[in-house]
């Protein structure tokens, strides 16, 4: 085994994968990265900026010259480390420190991995005295549907990251299938349309709009609004005439369609995240500086109770956040109604690699000391 | 002195690997697939302007029975679902049909925007709001949605001055405003209409 992996580090490929240069080019790109984003953020927003250079593989400059993304250069460089410790930090008890410091960093990707692909960003909103077990991401959307029902009802909901034309989505639990014709990240809404060929199409929409027309994405991924086309086909018994629908993000009803003489509501709105604990909003404080509307601190008393858990208040402020399993709550903002009513905003944060940066901060931490120690040791022997 | 690990099996980087495919797994799969959650019907707390530059009744997939002696406006501009003229002795009142996200502030923060309108003062937080507000008429429309009927001539001192009618459904979450404005004579005349009109509110059945 030890001279295979001997062959194989002297492997050009490996070899390369392993060096330092490869480290050294891969840190100054993600340098220029950084910079470049800064940049480019303050004339196109945070979300332009986060998706061109720091959630991509690879973007163009000008439109056709291809520069490495973060995605791209941080998979390279985990790479780099993952070849670095196997083939060319020789395991040794004086390389320890080194090893260990390198782990961490292993962890340290490894974490952020996990941030980018599963971490959920979402925001809850109450009033004083409400409860709720929910709450709204603040730029995923789902498509939701639901049968016509008052007080608790079950959601079927299909999220739109992803989904484009021609897709088909299948909700076996009614019978349905759903046919994407047309997506839009972001888009208008139009209602009052002369041209005969679009109203003759006649997509059934609750408040009368009839055309979606695409717009760029916005700065900010908060100001995108989404719309969908789509077909409505009843897989059992399969019917023929299908209906076809237009939803959008703003629209103020849901667009009840009745199939099998069963009514059911769709609806495009934010998605929503069911928690596993409710929380009730008991008091919201507002403290401003003398003289001033500008806020000083603003902190939530809410009183939270899991399944078959016990119910206590807590007190969530600026600095302070509620954290729960793997779920972090934070104080973000608040809004006061015209008739005085209070609500707290809470940002709602789920990231199942929270832990994961202190675990390798703490790795780097004694790879370090131990890796010192060594050199320490060393030296002092060298000059006995 | 060295010190040399002695063993380094090629187990040592299964996790390691393991790690790495699955990693890379991850981020290549996608998938929109259906996720089933139970939601009580909440209203929603934001309010938003329907989008689109104009707009006509259109095809909207609700109905209401409009009142004998009502006119419809023919094209309805803004965020109007319908409107309609009522006259009669020449006197008129507009009635409207405006649909709105959420509770569009709610019932309260609305009751004290229109008795605003009709220059009625009434405290926020006062015991003759709350009588007030708590006067308000509710019952079911013919579609089955709650609705709140705020019959604000019984607060217009003046029979020819200003006042409203105002209805407030709920259909999942979301408000639909009718709301009548005209002299208070003319709109108690109009009360059974308006109410009439209310309760006929239903989904569209040929769909």
């Amino acid at each position: 085994m030890k001279n295979q992996l001997k062959k194989l580090a002297s492997n050009k490929i490996i070899k390369t994968g392993a060096s330092l240069k490869l480290t050294v080019v891969c840190l100054v790109i993600l340098a220029t990265l950084v910079v470049w984003g800064t940049v480019y953020q303050a004339e196109h927003g945070l979300y332009q900026a986060q998706q061109k250079f720091f959630h991509s593989w690879f973007f163009l400059i000008f439109g056709f010259i291809p520069f490495p993304g973060t995605v791209l250069i941080m998979f390279v460089l985990f790479l780099n480390l993952v070849c670095a410790i196997i083939f060319r930090i020789p395991f040794r008890f004086f390389n320890m420190g080194n090893i260990i410091t390198h782990m961490g960093i292993i962890v340290l990707l490894v974490g952020g991995f996990f941030t980018f692909y599963f971490s959920e960003e979402s925001s809850l909103m109450l009033r004083e005295r409400e409860t709720s077990q929910m709450s709204e991401s603040r730029h995923l959307w789902e498509l939701a549907v639901w049968e016509k029902k008052s007080g608790e009802r079950d959601i079927y909901a299909v999220d739109t990251k992803g989904v484009d034309a021609g897709d088909s989505i299948l909700i076996e639990d009614l019978n349905l299938e759903l046919q994407i014709k047309e997506y839009y990240k972001n888009c208008s809404a139009f209602r009052d349309i002369t041209d005969t060929s679009i109203v003759e199409n006649k997509m059934i929409n609750a408040s009368g709009i009839q055309v979606l027309k695409a717009l760029p994405n916005a700065a900010e991924v908060t100001d995108n609004t989404a719309g969908v086309v789509f077909s409505v086909f009843n897989i059992n018994p399969a019917t023929d005439p299908h209906k076809t629908l237009l939803l959008y993000g703003e629209d103020v009803l849901p667009t009840p369609v009745t199939i099998n003489s069963q009514t059911l509501f769709f609806s495009l709105r934010k998605k929503k995240i069911v928690l596993p604990l409710s929380i009730t909003l008991k008091d919201f404080k507002v403290t401003f500086y003398p003289n001033s509307t500008i806020p000083k601190s603003y902190e939530s008393r809410v009183s939270i109770k899991a399944e078959g858990g016990i119910k206590r208040d807590v007190v969530i402020s600026m600095n302070k956040p509620l954290r729960f399993k793997d779920l972090t709550f934070f104080q973000s903002s608040y809004f006061i109604s015209p008739d005085g009513s209070e609500y707290t905003i809470l940002a709602v944060v789920k990231n199942f690699g929270r832990l994961l940066p202190y675990f390798s901060s703490i790795l780097i931490f004694l790879g370090l000391v131990i890796h010192f120690l060594v050199k320490l040791f060393k030296s002092k022997k060298r000059s006995r | 002195m060295k010190m040399k690990l002695k063993v380094k099996k090629w187990t040592t980087y299964i996790p390691l690997l393991s790690a790495l495919l699955l990693m890379v797994l991850i981020s290549c799969s996608e998938g929109s697939k259906v996720r089933k959650y139970r939601e009580k019907a909440a209203p929603v707390k934001k309010e938003a302007a329907l989008p689109g530059p104009t707009a006509t009744p259109g095809h909207t997939h609700f109905q209401w029975d409009k009142p004998d002696g009502w006119n419809e406006v023919p094209k309805t501009r803004g965020i109007r679902l319908a409107a309609f003229t009522i006259k009669s002795q020449n006197r008129e009142s507009i009635c409207t049909i405006i649909p709105l996200k959420g509770e569009a502030g709610g019932l309260k923060a609305n009751v004290i925007r229109w008795l605003g309108q009709i220059n009625v003062k009434m405290e926020p937080g006062s015991n003759k709001l709350d009588k007030f507000l708590a006067s308000g008429e509710k019952f079911l429309t013919k579609g089955g949605f709650p609705t709140v009927l705020m019959d604000l001539t019984s607060v217009t001192p003046n029979p020819k001055d200003r006042s409203i009618l105002a209805a407030v459904i709920t259909i999942d979450g979301n408000s639909v405003f009718i709301k009548m404005i005209g002299e208070k004579s003319h709109l108690i005349k109009n009360k059974e209409k308006f109410k009439a009109l209310c309760q006929s509110f239903s989904l569209k059945s040929e769909m």
